[in-house]
């Protein structure tokens, strides 16, 4: 195992004034460590700054300050084509999988695309004999049945598996996943987490953003409660769901519906 | 709860145009259930069940062309009257005696307008010609859930999604109805502001006087919410239970199944499950029991023919073989 997964230090995110408005700082000072092989989640309410930091992970929002670094590389040092080449060991999954999949592309097509971007695979051949892998790996099996297919004609669960299949299909060492299962029924959710899961017992890093604890807990080793850009509390799952430290921890776990317990005041 | 019924609903059956040229869908499909004055019924099932469909029918929201035939009765006034399938008459109903509030509503407040001002129009022709009766109504509607009477002068863009819903829940209630229809209410906002909705719901409920219809896919939430649960998979209502008897001795295995999937704190990954497949199309035709496909417990009959719903326990209804086997064998 390599030490080293993705470093973030003293990270802050500003959003620039709109509208006369003050500037929004989303990410006020987290500092996090993904370690290789490792299942971590960010809670917290929405807007509290959990996409601010996937998206500056990925390149895709600016950082103010602070360092991300992937191994020994500091992802925020680089620019064009040097970032692009390094964040290849980076994928995300979106939180929509109805908006991420370009509608007139074959399951096929959508799979292989990151290997031609990356310029994986050798042939098309090649690509072909990975994206089958990747699509079984996925649990869209037999591949043969869903290469064909275009979006519109998969479930919304088959859809955010196709997603997967893409960001795992390049070997990634950390994957983002940002909400991944947020817009799915809850009879499918466990199946994708499920693949996460699997893909980081294969050696990557998993980072996982979501506001549905419970799912959290169980499929993470750590969590991290974000409130307000700042990480409240961080610790191992059972840890921070059974014995949180946090008053707001235990406001977000008040707040989740459990089968278990119901609120006094329903009638019965 | 042995309340006063307030709704009743008789063999309810939708279908939504297709596109042109292809039959209708048959989207609901013989769905019964009654609902008691004060009392809080959940729609449950992974979407494409048809729960939308079912709620929408009761108040005429149905897109042009569809189709409803069954009994909708509240209070004792059939509202469908077998005449024309989009009545007026649950149009009336709808705003008046039943208010809706929708995943979108949160979305759908006119922009160029105070939430003050939208309101106003909501209410009771009486109230609103009076103005200092109407802004006083403005604020108590406000108050009861949960918002200062300066959101009056806000307009939608300077609110919260979640102070929106709660503006649109102000905005169903504003002509006092009796039931109020409630379609994925929170799924759009996350845990926190979702709680703080679901509570400002119960208070509104408190006083007795308020029925609540509530789908949802989120089971733990309805059921932490709701008196009794309707449990629906592919336009058919498959279970109807009180709430505990849903969480402690469910009696479909897609209940047991949407129980086993629904993740609780504290719980192992290999004990979250997944349901292995999806509900079937509406648009193609099937015969037996549409669950059978993906159901643990299938045998013989369950390909042959549907269930219909059994009674095997008090307040309990399920529709399955398998149970209505084991019932009689027990
Ligand atoms: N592109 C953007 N421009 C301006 N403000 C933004 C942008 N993206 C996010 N924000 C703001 O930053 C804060 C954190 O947002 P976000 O990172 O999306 O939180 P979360 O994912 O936890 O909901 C919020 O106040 C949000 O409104
Ligand atoms: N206009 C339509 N024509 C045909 N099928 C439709 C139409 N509108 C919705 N449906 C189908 O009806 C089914 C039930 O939809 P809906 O009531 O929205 O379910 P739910 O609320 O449980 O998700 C879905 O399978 C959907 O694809
Ligand atoms: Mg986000
Ligand atoms: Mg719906």
């Amino acid at each position: 195992m390599r030490p080293l997964g993705l470093n973030i230090r003293d990270l802050v995110i500003d959003y620039p004034a709109r509208r006369g408005g003050a500037k929004t700082r989303a990410v006020d000072g987290v500092n996090l460590r993904l370690d290789r092989g490792e299942f971590v989640g960010i809670v917290g309410e929405s807007g509290s700054g959990k996409s601010s930091i996937a998206n500056a992970i990925m390149g895709l929002a600016s950082v103010t300050s602070g360092e991300i670094s992937l191994g020994d590389t500091d992802l925020t040092a680089l620019r064009g084509k040097r970032a692009r080449h390094a964040r290849r060991a980076l994928q995300l999954v979106m939180q929509d999988p109805f908006e991420a999949l370009d509608p007139h592309l074959s399951v096929l097509r959508l799979v292989e695309e990151p290997l031609i971007v990356h310029k994986m695979g050798r042939s098309k051949q090649e690509r072909r004999s990975r994206v089958r892998e990747a699509l079984e790996q996925v649990g869209l099996s037999p591949a043969e049945d869903f290469e064909g297919r275009r979006p519109h004609e998969l479930s919304g669960g088959q859809r955010q598996r196709v997603c997967v299949a893409a960001a795992l299909i390049v070997n990634p060492d950390v994957v983002i996943a940002d909400e991944p299962v947020s817009m799915l029924d809850v009879s499918v959710r466990a199946g994708v987490l499920h693949m996460l899961d699997a893909s980081r017992r294969r050696g990557n890093a998993v980072l996982m953003i979501t506001h549905d604890l419970p799912t959290a807990a169980a499929f993470c080793d750590r969590l991290i409660v974000m409130h307000q850009g700042r990480i409240v509390e961080e610790g191992p799952s059972l840890r921070v769901v059974q014995d949180p430290s946090h008053q707001y921890t235990r406001e977000l776990l008040d707040a989740t519906p459990a089968l278990g317990a119901h609120s006094p005041s329903a009638g019965s | 709860m042995a309340s006063e019924t307030l709704l009743e609903v008789r063999d309810l059956n939708v279908w939504l145009p297709a596109a042109a040229g292809a039959p209708r869908v048959h989207i609901v499909r013989d769905v019964s259930f009654t609902v008691g004055r004060g009392e809080r019924l959940g729609v449950v099932g992974e979407s494409g069940c048809g729960k939308s469909t079912t709620l929408l029918s009761l108040v005429g929201l149905l897109p042009a062309r569809a189709a409803v035939s069954g009994s909708i009765r509240l209070d004792g006034v059939d509202l469908l009257g077998g005449a024309s399938p989009r009545g007026e008459r649950l149009a009336t109903a709808r705003g008046r005696d039943v208010g809706v509030v929708l995943q979108s509503s949160m979305n759908t407040l006119n922009p160029v307008y105070r939430v003050g001002r939208q309101m106003m129009e909501g209410l009771r022709p009486e109230v609103r010609t009076d103005a200092r009766r109407a802004r006083a109504r403005v604020h108590d509607l406000l108050e009861r859930v949960g918002l200062p009477p300066r959101v009056a002068r806000a307009y939608p863009h300077e609110l919260s999604g979640g102070m929106r819903q709660r503006v649109a829940i102000a905005l169903a209630l504003a002509p006092e109805p009796k039931l109020l229809l409630a379609d994925e209410p929170t799924t759009a906002l996350d845990t926190i502001v979702q709680a703080r909705v679901m509570e400002v719901l119960d208070s509104l409920c408190a006083d007795g006087q308020l029925s609540v219809i509530l789908v949802s896919h989120h089971l733990a939430l309805a059921a932490r919410f709701c008196d009794r649960l309707m449990v629906m998979y592919a336009g058919r209502a498959v279970e109807h239970a009180g709430r505990d008897t849903i969480s402690t001795r469910a009696g479909h295995p897609y209940t047991r199944l949407l129980l086993a999937a629904t993740a609780d704190i504290g719980m192992r990954k290999d004990d979250v499950v997944s349901i292995p497949g999806a509900p079937p199309s509406l648009a193609l035709a099937h015969e037996g029991c549409p669950f059978e496909p993906r159901c643990p417990e299938r045998f013989g009959d369950c390909a042959d023919r549907v269930p219909t719903l059994d009674q095997i326990g008090v307040d309990h209804h399920v529709g399955c073989f398998a149970r209505q086997t084991k019932g009689h064998l027990a």
